[in-house]
């Protein structure tokens, strides 16, 4: 394993584990996760989060529902599944942080 | 002005002006192809297509009534362009990759084994993608690819018809493309077009230097030509256009300015220098990027006539900052001077442009007439063709309306087919269908005029001055050497033996023997020459002047070693016939040279029962009609009238005797009584046909077998002859010119 293998696979990893850390507070709309976590000083931009929001999606992490919206199209609202929050359930164990990014 | 057009994206219909939805559609094409290999990549496209409507949704209730470019230029920052997506994503992907090879062995092999396969890029196409197919399978520029495939088809046409096969052969497919530095046309370091500019980028070389190769020819032609001109006469502009070194990189150059796309974006500019090559995915489709054929056509039309403007004003600058360097009183007329000369440099340019073009015009249409003719290799025969100016105009005119034309359109059709030009007038089709009527009737007219030469056939006869040989044999020879092709057009030196072409005589090496019984006691010789006319006396004429020597010395008979027909006279099937009248007992002996250097060329004549009106005329040089005696065999003339071999078999020139082929070889050869020189060139021929005659002899042995086993049905053993004889002589060169007719 080479260190850029390693950099890239926790790049990759963090941004999911942010993604999950944000909706995890509720149903999230992708704009408004880039918003979060552009507050939270991690740069990302809406065309890089797609592919991780179906990614996620297809590994039954996330689950979303339409909500009719007033300004365009039907949003897709994103929301943790039953396996997502088991998993994620951890993470917020006294010591970390991280669930505030 | 612009114009606003409604787009649906995600069910909501937003007004949005051309050109912001032309660089909205370029956006998600660019994504499409990014996420081409994701899975969900329906979905992902969707989701962004969502946004982007909910976005532009904002901006319009926003106030604005349609979405602009800087609106999109917005929407499409915030969202992030694949090239943002790439920094990332490349590390991804090496890093899958080298997870899959230490994972699964087997699942590596066969992407492997993929990837060494040659396909078509579907991603990346000028036609079919052939080129960048092959770009991708070597990793080579896919332009280089493209510009060897118009060189080679441009010099030996293989390239086109190499392209169509793997065409047809490759299987297309969506293909990551080409990876590395690209050659592009450098529109920041240009004289012209920026190709030298592009070369010096891609190969890290000095742009000066690529221009100086590609000019150094071109000027050292120039300077050549001037030189040279006064001296040999030769016109000068042939000189340095097709000069072959000069041609060539000119044709290069050209051929580089319309397949190599111009480096307009930054990030076409990065590949064109190499740099950051990793963001390659965004490819230029056809539209984008090269732009459909015709586009860049018309495209490279604009370019020439703005570069010879540049130009024009580079130099009108040059002219003027240099003109008022030298100042003084010649200041205000050198400025004018040096606009005057700009302007003109613009204008030659032009004019230069349009040579160039019209040259490769002319040169492809050379090029088809010489595909059709099988060579420009016949042009002298052209002196001897036409026996007129109207018939030769009605022969070209034949061959540019009947054959070139059909296939010009041809041609023009599969082009229009492959870009999917389509016009709503159908003016390119009644153009070609018109101009094949024309050739239709030149070719009617021209063939009429041609038969109308048949119409007469005349025939004259010359008697020759017979020296009587004294032992009661005449041997006929030919003393003179073997007909050959003289070579004086040197494209022309395959022509081979049997006929010679100059530019005002062409000779046939073919006659026609006759031996007859005299009716006194002396032998007699005339020389019949056949001539066709339009008229008995243009057939007789055209009889006279052909030229055919038969000079009688001791007892040889030195026939010439073929016939001339003169330019003025034209060739209109004349030919010639050599009468020998023998005394009754007395004999004649032909020797080998005239079967060697004579082809027989026979002409059957059908005439109507109106007097000398010909009907149909037949050509040809086939076994049955050729030379009838064996040589190096002692004929005695029969009472009969019929000349017998020693065996007492009788031969005549009419008779279907076809065994006496057999005999050859065989037959006694008493030696013959001629002077030294013949007999010294005799011998020569002798030696030359032996190793020649081994092999004959060894066919005509197999033959005499298969003869043997069918010997009752002579039809059989005649074709069987025909076919060996065929092997023997080689056929008389003069009748296929005959049958080009």
């Amino acid at each position: 394993m080479n260190i850029e293998n390693t950099q890239s696979q926790m790049r990759k990893g963090i941004l999911e584990f942010c993604i999950l850390s944000v909706i995890r507070r509720g149903e999230a709309y992708p704009s408004d996760i880039v918003e979060e976590m552009r507050a939270a000083n991690l740069q990302i931009l809406e065309g890089t989060l797609y592919p991780l929001l179906t990614r996620l999606k297809n590994a039954n992490m996330l689950t979303y529902r339409w909500v009719e919206s007033n300004s365009g199209p039907p949003r897709k609202y994103f929301s943790l599944t039953e396996k997502a929050k088991r998993s994620t359930r951890s993470w917020s164990k006294p010591g970390t942080n991280f669930q505030t990014a | 002005m612009k114009k606003i057009i409604n787009i649906n994206l995600s069910g909501r219909v937003i007004p949005i002006e051309d050109s912001a939805y032309e660089k909205l559609q370029a956006y998600i094409e660019s994504l499409r192809r990014y996420f081409a290999h994701e899975e969900g990549r329906d979905e992902i496209i969707n989701d962004i297509e969502s946004r982007i409507a909910e976005l532009m949704n904002e901006k319009i209730r926003g106030g604005v009534h349609a979405v602009t470019d800087e609106d999109v230029e917005e929407i499409i920052h915030t969202m992030g362009r694949v090239e943002d997506f790439e920094a990332a994503d490349k590390e991804d992907e090496t890093a899958e990759k080298a997870s899959q090879q230490n994972t699964t062995g087997s699942n590596y092999a066969y992407t492997a084994k993929e990837k060494r396969r040659l396909y078509r890029d579907t991603n990346d196409k000028f036609l079919g993608g052939v080129c960048s197919g092959i770009a991708s399978y070597t990793n080579i520029d896919p332009a280089v690819i493209r510009l060897l495939f118009v060189i080679l088809t441009l010099a030996t046409g293989l390239g086109i018809l190499a392209y169509i096969v793997m065409w047809i052969l490759l299987p297309p497919r969506d293909m990551e493309g080409y990876v590395g530095k690209r050659l592009y046309r450098n529109p920041d370091d240009k004289m012209i077009a920026g190709v030298a500019g592009g070369l010096a980028a891609y190969f890290d070389k000095n742009p000066t230097a690529i221009r100086f190769i590609f000019a150094a020819p071109f000027i050292l032609n120039i300077l050549f030509g001037v030189f040279s001109w006064p001296f040999d006469g030769h016109f000068l502009f042939p000189n340095f256009v097709f000069g072959s070194l000069t041609g060539t990189f000119i044709l290069a150059y050209i051929v580089m300015w319309i397949v190599l796309p111009e480096a307009n974006s930054e990030y076409e500019k990065m590949e064109m220098r190499g740099e950051k090559v990793d963001v390659n995915r965004i490819r230029q489709n056809v539209k984008e990027g090269m732009g459909t054929m015709k586009d860049r056509m018309k495209e490279w039309g604009e370019e020439v006539k703005e570069s010879a403007q540049n130009i024009g004003s580079k130099a009108k600058e040059f002219a003027s900052t240099r003109g008022q360097a030298f100042a003084g009183e010649f200041k205000e007329s050198a400025r004018r001077g040096g606009y005057g000369i700009g302007h003109a440099i613009g204008v030659l340019f032009k004019a230069f442009f349009m040579f160039i073009a019209a040259i490769i015009a002319f040169s492809l249409f050379v090029a088809l007439i010489a595909l059709l003719f099988g060579g420009v290799a016949w042009w002298p025969i052209n002196n001897f063709l036409w026996t007129s100016n109207w018939q030769q105009f009605l022969a070209w005119a034949t061959l540019v309306l009947f054959l070139v034309v059909p296939l010009i359109g041809f041609i023009t059709w599969i082009i229009r087919r492959v870009i999917k030009a389509k016009s709503k007038n159908n003016y390119l089709g009644w153009t070609f269908g018109g101009l094949w009527a024309l050739g239709w009737v030149a070719m009617i007219l021209f063939v009429t005029s041609v038969i109308g030469d048949f119409r007469s056939y005349r025939d004259i006869t010359e008697p020759v001055q017979v020296n009587q040989p004294a032992n009661g044999k005449m041997i006929v020879a030919v003393s003179q050497p073997e007909l050959e092709f003289t070579g004086r057009y040197g494209w022309m030196n395959d022509g081979g033996d049997g006929w010679d072409l100059s530019d005002d005589t062409m000779k046939f090496a073919a006659a026609k023997f006759n031996v007859k019984a005299s009716a006194d006691d002396q032998y007699h010789v005339n020389i019949k020459k056949y001539g066709f006319g339009k008229t008995e006396k243009e057939a007789t004429n055209r009889a006279e002047k052909i030229k055919f020597d038969v000079v009688s010395k001791d007892s040889v008979l030195d026939v010439a070693n073929g016939y001339a027909i003169d330019k003025s006279s034209k060739f209109r099937g004349q030919h010639v016939e050599v009468e020998i009248f023998v005394p009754v007992g007395k004999k004649v002996r032909f020797d080998q040279s005239v079967r060697r250097k004579l082809n027989s060329i026979h002409v059957k004549v059908k005439r109507s029962y109106r007097r000398d009106r010909v009907v149909g005329i037949e050509i040809d040089d086939s076994n049955e009609n050729d030379f009838y005696y064996q040589t190096g065999v002692d004929y005695v003339m029969g009472i009969d009238g019929y000349l017998k071999d020693p065996s007492g078999t009788a031969v005549s020139s009419h008779s279907d005797n076809s065994e006496y082929r057999y005999n050859e070889g065989a037959a006694p050869q008493p030696k013959p009584a001629v002077n030294d020189s013949i007999q010294r060139l005799i011998d020569e021929e002798n030696k030359k046909i032996e190793e020649a005659k081994k092999e004959s002899e060894r066919k005509i042995r197999e033959l005499q077998e298969k003869a043997k086993q069918v010997k009752p049905t002579t039809r059989i053993t005649k074709e069987v002859l025909k076919n060996n004889d065929a092997v023997a002589i080689s056929p008389s060169p003069a009748s296929s010119l005959v049958q080009w007719f």
